[in-house]
């Protein structure tokens, strides 16, 4: 026999035998066989008594006698299978009677596990009752661990209930369990914190219908929400401002619930509030100095304008003089000569001297005035063939030109006035500065989304120390010769207008080469067809185009 | 009879005077830059320069008066410009120069400063002119 298992309470777990007979003699014969198993034996001297122990304890065995007065052993085996208590307690039948089939079939119908036969046997006996003595003992031993176990699940359960209503008593998140109608079920402490309450009934309805309001997810079990920003505003008008993210479940019972966790993220909104603002006024401040500079550049542009001006009045004041003197001189000597040939003459000197005077105010006017001219798509080599045209009008000194225009349509968004004026200032500044039977070459190249104006005269060549000055209002190496000053300044102006650059390549004795380039109207380059500077018109260098009086 | 050298890069303007102070009955030389000034000169040897400030090269008409006045002290000059007397004058230190005039400039002015300089004022003649 193994000893006594021992219980995890330390109880010392014994076995108990019944013994169940009418006789006395054979109670005690029996209880002595049994003396010296691990068992305690209980005797009953009749089915009754057996009953009334069996209610009390468990046993491991009932050794059970068949026939006794009035209740015997197989009506008292009956009662005890029928109670649920000792329905699986086994039964061995002891019978002096010898045995025949139908008696001892009623014993096992009746939930008889055995039958010892009078006289027992001693060691049958004991080998038997050992049997279920260790079996009780298993069971029980089984019973403990499991009763154990169960103790030791609950206990943990217990303890990780407990630990986890301490976390959610103390996390800064709320966490709530509800039903879809918005009734709470449950929340932690900062649920209640969050939301202005004290316990369940305390938060507002109209939370719970916005917290727990998800109509359209009813369907979508288990599935979580990503966090949303929940908007509330509180009775006193206070913006309460929630990161919610929402669950879905099902319960055992098929009862569904909403669970999910709320972030107060109030602060962070208001400081998003107040940063959105901060950039704001940031934004407008930033936009008002840009205004007030922009202001300031446009008084620093009219200022610089009306310095140009100042300059410009000296200029005048010089440039009209000069041509007035000799108008005033001449008108007056004619008058005092009266002779009709040598008054025409004078008269033709004064017209000359007006129109020096005219061109020298248009001039002014085009620089003083700062409106953006109209413009129109205009072909470039022709505007540029007209002026050099209408240069020979102008020019004095002889002049060959050679054009060299492009087989394709240069189209330029140009005011096509502006342009020839630049065109032809430039053309008879090159002429002008060219000895006399030169060339001077102007040159179109359209080149991708530019084209290039060049114009080359063979003259002295511009100093390098007076490059950045040549387009300066009144800069001229030729006063009093007719040169206003103007004219290069103008043109500069007109081309920077026009999205164009202009510069200047010369050396000392070597000519000087003004190229421009403008912007291509990009419409205009769709009528390309070939390569661009494929085939170019070129005028008979041979025979000047344009010439002027000598 | 004075001689008058008149100096001007605007030919008409030149030219007119030189043909008035002619028939005004002097002996006349006109020169239309500073260069032909100071050539002209040389044999000419003029009473009295009348000249315009600013000239097409590199010497003006102060320059001029100076470089002549260096030669002859005696030498009067009449000097006008077209960007008014004042800057004139203060550029005009270190030289004698009889009268400033203003451009433009009529005959009756030119010829007043011109008989003054000579020291042979004509009011009859100068009032009958303006008018």
């Amino acid at each position: 026999m193994a000893d006594a298992p021992v219980g995890k309470k330390g109880k010392t777990l014994s076995a108990k035998i019944l013994l169940v007979d009418d006789r006395p003699d054979k109670l005690l014969a029996l209880e002595s066989l049994l003396a010296d198993m691990n068992a305690d034996v209980v005797k009953a001297s009749s089915g009754r008594e057996a009953l009334r122990l069996l209610l009390k304890a468990n046993f491991a065995l009932i050794l059970l006698d068949v026939s006794m007065p009035g209740m015997d052993g197989f009506e008292t085996a009956a009662l005890i299978r029928q109670r649920p208590k000792t329905e699986h307690t086994p039964i061995i039948f002891i019978t002096s009677i010898n045995t025949n089939e139908t008696h001892m079939t009623k014993g096992y119908s009746l939930g008889a596990v055995d039958y010892i036969f009078t006289p027992v046997v001693p060691e049958v006996l004991k080998a038997k009752v050992a049997v279920f003595i260790d079996l009780f003992e298993k069971n029980e031993t089984v019973r403990r661990q499991s009763e154990s176990i169960a103790e030791e699940a609950a206990r943990k359960a217990e303890s990780l209930e407990t630990r986890l209503r301490g976390l959610l008593n103390t996390l800064n998140l709320g966490v709530f369990r509800a039903t879809l109608d918005g009734e709470l079920c449950e929340a932690n402490p900062a649920f209640f914190r969050i939301l202005g309450a004290r316990n369940l009934s305390d938060v507002k309805r109209e939370y719970l219908a916005v917290i727990c309001g998800v109509p359209d997810r009813r369907n979508e079990l288990d599935g979580s929400t990503p966090a949303e920003d929940v908007h509330l505003v509180d009775d006193d008008g206070t913006d309460i401002w929630l990161s919610l993210t929402r669950t879905i479940r099902q319960d055992g019972k098929n009862d569904t619930f909403v669970e999910g966790i709320v972030e107060d993220i109030t602060l962070r909104k208001t400081d998003e509030a107040k940063l959105q603002q901060l950039n704001e006024t940031l934004e407008l401040r930033v936009r008002e100095r840009s205004e007030a500079l922009r202001i300031s550049q446009e008084h620093l542009s009219r200022a610089e304008r009306l310095a140009s001006l100042g300059t410009l009045a000296a200029g005048i004041a010089h440039e009209i003089n000069n041509p007035l003197n000799s108008i005033l001189l001449s008108a007056e000597y004619a008058m005092k000569h009266k002779d009709p040939g040598f008054v025409a003459q004078t008269l033709k000197a004064i017209a000359g001297e007006t129109r020096r005077c005219g061109k020298i105010i248009r001039g002014v006017l085009q620089f003083a005035r700062n409106e953006r001219t109209a413009k129109s798509v205009n072909d470039l080599s022709k505007v540029v063939a007209h002026s050099v045209d209408l240069v020979k009008t102008y020019v004095r000194t002889p002049l060959k030109v050679d054009l060299e225009l492009p087989n394709r349509e240069a189209s330029v968004v140009m005011n096509p006035t502006e342009i020839e004026q630049v065109v032809v200032n430039l053309v008879k500044n090159a002429a002008e500065a060219s000895p006399s039977g030169a060339h001077v070459i102007v040159k179109i190249q359209p080149n991708g989304t530019r084209v290039k104006l060049s114009i080359k005269d063979h003259g002295p060549g511009i100093d390098a120390s007076i490059k950045s000055k040549i387009f300066d209002p009144f800069f001229s190496t030729r006063t009093g010769s007719g040169g206003t000053g103007l004219g290069l300044s103008v043109a500069h102006g007109i081309i920077l207008e026009h999205g164009g650059n202009v510069s200047i390549e010369s050396d000392l004795g070597k000519g000087a080469l003004f190229v421009i380039d403008f912007p291509m109207n990009s419409s205009g380059t769709q009528k390309a067809e070939g390569a661009e500077n494929s085939a170019v018109k070129v005028v008979d260098r041979r025979k000047p185009i344009a010439e002027g009086n000598a | 009879m004075s001689k008058i050298l008149v100096v001007d890069d605007e030919t008409i303007s030149v030219m007119t005077i030189g043909a008035f102070l002619r028939e005004e009955g002097f002996l006349v030389e006109v020169a239309g830059s500073a260069r032909e000034a100071l050539e002209k000169a040389e044999a000419f040897g003029p009473d009295l320069l009348v000249s315009d400030w600013k000239l097409k090269d590199d010497l003006d008409g102060i320059e001029v008066t100076h470089a002549l006045q260096k030669k002859n002290p005696s030498l009067k000059a009449i000097l006008y410009s077209g960007l008014g007397v004042d800057d004139l004058k203060r550029q005009s230190r270190g030289i004698e120069v009889f009268r400033f005039l203003e451009k433009p400039c009529g005959l009756a002015e030119l010829i007043d400063a011109v008989n003054h300089a000579l020291g042979k004022p004509s009011p009859a003649h100068a009032q009958s002119e303006a008018n």
